[in-house]
C-alpha cells in the first residue's frame, strides 16, 4: 500500500511549519512599530547618557583623567558599562543594526506586498449618493466635462480610470506610485549609509603628517605620525608624493582671516597644483590632507670644532606667550631650548597678534634659567657660541601638522544620504492619494461630485481639486477618506 | 556690541514678552480680541528684531552664522518669520501665538545669557556648507517650533471640545445631539474655540509642518557631515549637537511613520510633535550644557587653525 503522503500535522512537517512560524514570529517582530520605537527609545537613552557623561573621543585625556579623579566612582561605573564611550559600544551599534534591519524588512514587505498594484475605483454613484457626498452642478455636458477633466491633468505620475455607470460617468485619478518609489530609495538609502559607514571603518586612515615649507614628502606609512587608524582593507595609499611650496597667513586687526598653502602632488610626471585652505583640503586618491596645526621650523646647522655634527630641520611645537619653542637634543650633546619669537611680540604690541608673520627671521637659542644661557635673537645665516658649539641658524621656516584622512566609503555614505534625502523629497511630492470625479446629466448641464483618498490629509490633493475645478469651471473641495 | 543692537534686541526682546503675555491670555481667557493683539505685537517686535540682524550683519561683515549667539537670535527670528507667514496664510491659526512666542521669548532669553561679542571669522566659519548648514538648521528650528505650537493648539480644542460633545471631526452635525447639547455646540462653534481652525485642518496643517521639517533636518544633517570632514577630517564623530539632531530627525520619522503606517491620529500623535521639540531646543540650547562639542570649537589646542588662531 503506497505510503499516504505527510500530512500537515504529522511530525516531519511540524518541525518545519514551527521553523516557519519562528520564522514568521521573527520578522513580524522586527517589522513591527513597537520594535523600532522601542529601539528609538533605547537609541535615545544612550543619547541622553553620551551627553551627560563625558566621552573619551571627545575630550583630551587630561580632561577625562580630571574628570575621572573627581568623579572615581562614576568614573569607574562609566567605564565597566561603556558609557564613556557609548557611541563605540556594542549595544548602541546592536542597536543601530536593529533599527537598519526593520527598516529594510518594513521595505521590503510594503514592495512585496503589492503596494504598486492598480488599485479599482472606489467609488460609484449609488455609494456617492448614500455617502451623501454633494453634487455641484456645472454647465458642461457629461461629455465635453470628462474629456476636459480627464485633459486637466497631463503629470506622467497621475494614472487617470474611467468607467460609467449607466448614464454616470467615473474619472479616478491616482498618484503616488513616483512618490513610492521615493520612499523605497529612502529607506533603502538608509542600508548604503550602513555600508559606507562600515567601509568607511575597515578603509579608515587617520593620522598626521609633518610637511615643512619646501618640503616634499613621499605619502606612505612612513611618512605619518600620530597615526590613530590604518587601513583593515586596501592598504595605506602610496605612489605618490605631496610637496609644501608656501604657507601664507593674512590678519585683520590681528585676527586670523585666512591661512592658505600652496601644494603640489607629484605622481610620476604628473604634478597638480593645490591651493589648500582650511575648509578646502587636498585630495587626492581618496587620500585627504587637512590643514590643522602651524608652527615654525628651524634649520640648525651645528658644528664643533670644525667638524659638522648635524644639521636639521627643528619643529618648535609648543606655543608659549612669547612664541615658539622646543628643546633640540644635539647628537652627543645637550638638550639645546629654541625659540622663534613673532613680529608682534618684539613690537610688544598687543592689539597685533600675528604669530606667523616674521619679517626678520630669527631664532634664540638656550634659556636664561639653564646653564647654557641666552642666545640671541639670531638671525637667519648667523652662528653663534653656545655650549662649546657653533649654531648656525640655516633657515625659519613654517611646518604644518597636516591631518591625513583616508574613507574610502565616504562617497558610498554622502551617495546614501543624498538619496534619502532624494527620496524623502520624492515621497512627499507625490503622495499617496486618489481623487474621484462623478459626472452625471442634468438638464442644461450636468452634476459633478467629488471624493479624495489619502493618507496625507489634503497634502497633494488641494492642488489636485484646484485643477479640476479650473478645467471644469467650479469649485472643487471634496470630503477627505482616509486612506486605509 | 553697539548700542544700536542693544537698543532693538531688547526693544524686540520687550515687545515679545507683551506679546507671549497677551496671546496667553487670549487663549486662557478665549478673548479673540486679545489674541489680535498678541499678533500685532508680534509684527511690531519682529522690526527691531530684523533691525538688529541686519546692524550684527553689518557689523560682523559677514552673515550672522558664528557662534551660539547669533544662531539663537536667528532662529527666533526664523520661528516668527514662520509665525507671520503662517497666520497671514490662515488667520485662524493665530492661536499658535501662544506657543511659538513664549517659545521665541525663552530662545532670546537664552541668547540674552550669553556673550554677544562678534566672534572672529576663523578660516573655520569660511564654508559654504556651513552657510548652507545653518540656513537648514534655522529653518528646522522655526518648523518643528511652529510644528509643537499647532499641536498645542490640536490639543487645547480637543480638550475644550470635549466638554461640549461636538463631533468636530468633520464640523458636521454632533452626533446624537440633544436639544441641549445642539444649543451647546451652537454657542461653541459661535465662540472662541469655533474660530479656531478645526481639528483635521489642525493635523493637516501639522503634518505638513513635520514633512518640512523632516526634509530641512535631514539636508541640515548632511551638510553638517560634508562641512565636518573638510574641516576636520571626520564626518561624524557623535558630538553632542550631531547627536541630538539625528535623534530629533528620527523622532520626527517617527511621527511620520505613525501617522501614515500605523494611521495614528488625534492627541497622542500631537504629544509626540509637542515633547520632540525638545531635541531641536536642545540642538540650539543644549550644546552649552555638555561638557564637549565640536561646535563650539573648544578642545582646539594653540597653532589649530580650524579653532583659535
Amino acid at each position: 500500500m503506497a505510503g499516504r503522503p505527510l500530512s500537515p500535522a504529522s511530525g516531519g512537517e511540524r518541525s518545519g511549519g514551527d521553523d516557519r512560524g519562528l520564522a514568521e514570529s521573527l520578522i513580524a517582530t522586527l517589522t513591527s512599530t513597537r520594535f523600532a520605537a522601542v529601539v528609538m527609545a533605547a537609541l535615545i537613552t544612550m543619547s541622553v547618557i553620551g551627553l551627560a557623561v563625558p566621552q573619551a573621543s571627545l575630550l583630551p585625556a587630561k580632561d577625562m583623567d580630571l574628570w575621572r579623579r573627581a568623579y572615581p566612582w562614576a568614573a569607574e561605573v562609566a567605564a565597566a558599562l561603556a558609557f564613556d564611550r557609548i557611541y563605540n559600544s556594542w549595544y548602541f551599534l546592536l542597536a543601530v543594526a536593529a533599527l537598519m534591519l526593520s527598516v529594510l524588512l518594513c521595505t521590503y514587505k510594503r514592495v512585496a506586498a503589492g503596494a504598486f498594484r492598480r488599485r479599482t475605483p472606489f467609488l460609484s454613484a449609488r455609494a456617492a449618493a448614500k455617502r451623501g457626498i454633494p453634487w455641484r452642478k456645472i454647465d458642461l455636458d457629461p461629455k465635453t466635462a470628462a474629456r476636459q477633466a480627464a485633459a486637466a491633468f497631463k503629470a506622467p505620475w497621475l494614472r487617470a480610470d474611467e468607467s460609467t455607470a449607466g448614464t454616470t460617468r467615473m474619472v479616478t485619478w491616482s498618484g503616488g506610485r513616483f512618490g513610492l518609489v521615493g520612499s523605497v530609495v529612502a529607506h533603502c538609502a538608509l542600508a548604503i549609509v550602513a555600508v559606507g559607514a562600515v567601509v568607511g571603518s575597515l578603509t579608515s586612515l587617520q593620522a598626521d603628517m609633518v610637511i615643512t615649507e619646501g618640503q616634499t614628502v613621499q605619502v606612505g606609512r612612513a611618512a605619518f605620525g600620530g597615526v590613530r587608524s590604518l587601513p583593515v582593507l586596501g592598504g595605506v595609499p602610496q605612489g605618490f608624493a605631496v610637496a609644501l611650496d608656501k604657507l601664507a597667513f593674512e590678519y585683520k586687526k590681528g585676527l586670523l582671516e585666512g591661512a592658505t598653502a600652496d601644494m603640489r602632488v607629484l605622481e610620476g610626471q604628473r604634478v597638480i597644483e593645490r591651493r589648500v585652505r582650511v575648509n578646502y583640503p587636498l585630495e587626492h586618491k581618496g587620500v585627504s590632507f587637512l590643514l590643522s596645526q602651524v608652527g615654525y621650523s628651524t634649520r640648525l646647522v651645528v658644528r664643533k670644532e670644525g667638524r659638522l655634527l648635524d644639521d636639521t630641520f627643528v619643529n618648535l611645537k609648543q606655543r608659549y606667550a612669547q612664541g615658539f619653542g622646543d628643546r633640540y637634543r644635539v647628537p652627543g650633546g645637550p638638550e639645546l631650548p629654541v625659540f622663534v619669537v613673532p613680529d608682534s611680540r618684539l613690537a610688544r604690541t598687543e592689539s597685533a597678534r600675528t604669530p606667523y608673520i616674521l619679517t626678520r627671521p630669527a631664532a634664540y637659542l638656550g634659556s636664561r634659567e639653564s646653564a647654557l644661557g641666552l642666545v640671541g635673537p639670531l638671525e637667519v645665516g648667523k652662528t653663534a657660541k653656545i655650549a662649546g658649539l657653533d649654531v648656525t641658524l640655516a633657515d625659519v621656516r613654517l611646518y604644518s601638522v597636516m591631518m591625513v584622512r583616508g574613507n574610502q566609503g565616504r562617497p558610498i555614505l554622502y551617495t546614501g544620504l543624498w538619496l534619502i534625502v532624494a527620496g524623502a523629497i520624492m515621497r512627499f511630492a507625490d503622495p499617496r492619494r486618489e481623487l474621484m470625479l462623478a459626472i452625471r446629466p442634468r438638464r442644461g448641464g450636468s452634476e459633478v461630485a467629488c471624493l479624495g483618498r489619502s493618507a496625507y490629509g489634503r497634502m497633494g490633493l488641494g492642488r489636485m481639486e484646484r485643477t479640476l475645478g479650473r478645467a471644469l469651471g467650479t469649485e472643487i473641495v471634496s470630503p477627505i477618506e482616509e486612506d486605509g | 556690541m553697539s548700542s544700536y543692537f542693544m537698543a532693538l534686541f531688547w526693544a524686540s526682546v520687550i515687545v515679545y514678552g507683551f506679546a507671549a503675555v497677551l496671546a496667553i491670555w487670549g487663549v486662557l481667557l478665549r478673548q479673540e480680541r486679545v489674541l489680535d493683539w498678541a499678533v500685532r505685537c508680534t509684527i511690531i517686535a519682529f522690526v527691531p528684531h530684523a533691525g538688529a540682524l541686519v546692524l550684527r550683519w553689518a557689523a560682523a561683515g559677514r552673515p550672522p552664522v558664528v557662534g551660539p549667539f547669533e544662531n539663537t537670535i536667528v532662529g527666533a527670528w526664523a520661528i516668527i518669520l514662520g509665525f507671520l507667514i503662517l497666520s497671514r496664510r490662515y488667520p485662524r491659526m493665530k492661536i499658535t501665538a501662544a506657543v511659538a512666542v513664549p517659545f521665541v521669548l525663552l530662545t532670546l532669553g537664552y541668547s540674552a545669557t550669553i556673550s554677544s561679542a562678534i566672534p572672529a571669522y576663523l578660516p573655520a566659519y569660511k564654508s559654504n556648507w556651513l552657510i548652507t548648514h545653518v540656513v537648514f538648521a534655522w529653518i528646522t528650528y522655526a518648523t518643528y517650533s511652529l510644528t509643537a505650537a499647532i499641536a498645542a493648539a490640536e490639543l487645547l480644542k480637543t480638550r475644550a471640545t470635549r466638554h461640549v460633545f461636538v463631533a468636530d471631526a468633520d464640523e458636521g452635525a454632533a452626533e446624537g445631539a440633544t436639544a441641549g447639547r445642539a444649543g451647546a455646540e451652537q454657542a461653541f462653534k459661535a465662540g472662541f474655540w469655533g474660530r479656531v481652525p478645526p481639528i483635521p485642518a489642525l493635523q493637516d496643517m501639522a503634518f505638513r509642518l513635520v514633512v518640512l521639517g523632516f526634509l530641512t533636518n535631514a539636508v541640515m544633517i548632511v551638510t553638517g557631515a560634508i562641512w565636518a570632514y573638510k574641516l576636520w577630517g571626520s564626518y561624524w564623530a557623535w558630538d553632542a549637537v550631531e547627536t541630538w539632531s539625528l535623534v530629533t530627525w528620527l523622532a520626527y520619522g517617527l511621527y511620520l511613520h505613525l501617522k501614515l503606517t500605523l494611521k495614528w491620529s488625534g492627541p497622542r500623535l500631537a504629544w509626540i510633535a509637542v515633547v520632540a521639540l525638545v531635541g531641536i531646543a536642545m540642538v540650539f540650547w543644549g550644546v552649552q550644557l555638555v561638557p564637549s562639542t565640536y561646535h563650539l570649537f573648544r578642545q582646539m589646542g594653540a597653532g589649530r587653525l580650524q579653532g583659535l588662531q
